[in-house]
């Protein structure tokens, strides 16, 4: 037996430990299970070139019982009878005391020599766990899907509202630029007269005082009224049914003349009444385009 | 306001003009005239009115009447006037446009054609097709004159008009009053 053979082996199995221990032994080593003589008495082991070695009773051979397997260091006698006296026992206690490198090593050659045999038990394995992880990571992305759709619904619902705003915005802008020439004096101040929108106006759907200011109007006469704000030569007037509210819008076509700042509005009398020199609150409304004056 | 309005909402007007000329004989107005044109557009505000109709009986002699001339003009400024015929004295023309106004807001809303009615009328009749296109999920707003105003129909409503302190009652001078104006002008 070439005495470099096995302790490569052995080595190659067990890492390079073994061979500082081997090589204080001085003698040749084998791993060998002993199987059941088939002619009776002690258990027998077959080394890999086909020698049979029987337990070595001068030292400690007596410890070897049938299907264990050991190191052994084999001698022989007379080159024909080969004695195994056991060194180490090859056990779940042997294996359980096997330290991280030398298990790594023992799983690798174990892969090597057996790999047909070990994979179907490894890929099974694996695809339990790939799947566990994968249903984990679909899971996760899932939910992170179902963030992502109420994120985008919020985000839906905000710009709609935000286009809404702006198209409102707009029109209001379009109002205003559009009544500007026509706005005379009274434009200037954010703020009307008494600080809220009259009655009537404030029920029209959307309708907003953005640039709103007060002016100031005087009734001269039953059926005039006048005011430095008048700066037309034609209004059209409307009233509420309840009296209330006169709406002066400035128009080229309209049916109310204005001469020297004083709108002749006949009928006026017959929604009030003309005391003495009066002031009636008035309010220039962008949005309309006109002056409200309360009666 | 409770419910929240978007420029985009389609309002369709029903215009009951027997309704709103009653409601408002009371009040004697003498020099003043309806403008029906600045009525619409204050109760629509800035969202579109994709439809105007408004409903009345026709004259029985139609050549010349100012009952005619009136809806023509109505007409002109972009009202579509349904205008149901007369049939003698002892005929309730009333049921007849009422029925007629019912038909258009039910077949309007089932087409899908407004997502607003506003009904321009403080008549009790109409609450029964109100509830119905409500149901439909489409928004209802009446309008109406105070004392002429049914209760239930405005309970039923999902938004209230008051017309009492809207301005649309136009000052006509004597000189302007047989002046055939084309409103469209009053209002631009």
């Amino acid at each position: 037996m070439n005495a470099e053979g096995p302790l490569d082996a052995l080595e190659e199995r067990l890492g390079p430990e073994i061979r500082d221990t081997v090589q204080e032994w001085g003698e040749e080593l084998t791993v060998l299970t002993f199987r059941p003589n088939k002619r009776g008495g002690d258990p027998v082991a077959v080394t890999p070139e086909g020698k049979a070695v029987f337990p070595d009773k001068y030292r400690g051979g007596d410890n070897i019982k049938e299907d264990e397997t050991w190191v052994c260091s084999v001698s022989s006698k007379g080159g024909t009878t080969f004695f195994g006296a056991p060194l180490v026992k090859l056990d779940s206690a042997f294996f359980f005391d096997l330290l991280g490198p030398q298990v790594s090593r023992i799983v690798q050659v174990a892969l090597e020599d057996h790999r047909d045999a070990i994979e179907p038990y490894i890929k099974s394995a694996l695809d339990k766990q790939s799947d566990a992880m994968l249903k984990k990571r679909m899971d996760l992305l899932e939910s992170e899907r179902e963030d992502l759709a109420a994120q985008y619904e919020d985000l839906e619902r905000r710009y709609e509202e935000a286009r809404q705003k702006i198209k409102q915005a707009e029109i209001e802008v379009r109002a205003l630029k559009e009544n500007a020439p026509r706005n005379g004096g009274a434009n200037a101040t954010p703020t009307n007269g008494n600080g809220e929108a009259p009655e009537g106006f404030a029920q029209i759907p959307g309708s907003h005082y953005l640039s709103s200011g007060a002016i100031q109007v005087r009734r001269l006469r039953e059926d005039e009224l006048e005011s430095d704000s008048f700066t037309a030569d034609r209004y059209f007037g409307h009233v509420s049914p309840d009296r209330r509210v006169l709406f002066l819008k400035p128009h080229p076509n309209g049916n109310l003349p204005c001469v020297h700042h004083r709108i002749h509005i006949p009928g006026l009398n017959t929604l009030r009444p003309f005391g003495d020199d009066e002031e009636l609150p008035g309010t220039y409304v962008s949005k309309h385009g006109g002056y409200i004056v309360d009666l | 306001m409770l419910l929240s309005q978007s420029s985009e909402d389609r309002v369709m007007l029903f215009l009951d003009l027997a309704n709103i000329s009653r409601s408002l004989e009371t009040k004697s107005f003498v020099g003043f005239r309806v403008d029906y044109f600045r009525l619409a557009k204050h109760l629509a505000g800035p969202r579109r009115l994709v439809g105007a109709f408004a409903f009345d009986t026709a004259p029985a002699d139609s050549y010349g009447n100012p009952k005619q001339r009136f809806h023509d003009h109505l007409r002109y400024t972009g009202f579509r006037v349904i205008a149901r015929p007369t049939r003698g004295e002892e005929y309730d023309h009333r049921r007849e446009v009422d029925t007629s106004i019912a038909t258009e807001i039910l077949a309007a809303g089932y087409r899908d054609l407004y997502d607003v009615a506003l009904v321009v009328s403080g008549d009790r009749a109409f609450l029964p097709v109100l509830e119905h296109v409500n149901r439909l999920g489409k928004r209802v707003e009446v309008a109406g004159v105070g004392g002429h105003f049914a209760a239930d129909l405005r309970k039923a409503a999902d938004h209230v008009h008051y017309l009492d302190a809207i301005p649309f009652l136009e000052l006509v001078p004597p000189e302007h009053a047989d002046e055939a104006e084309d409103p469209m002008e009053v209002a631009a």
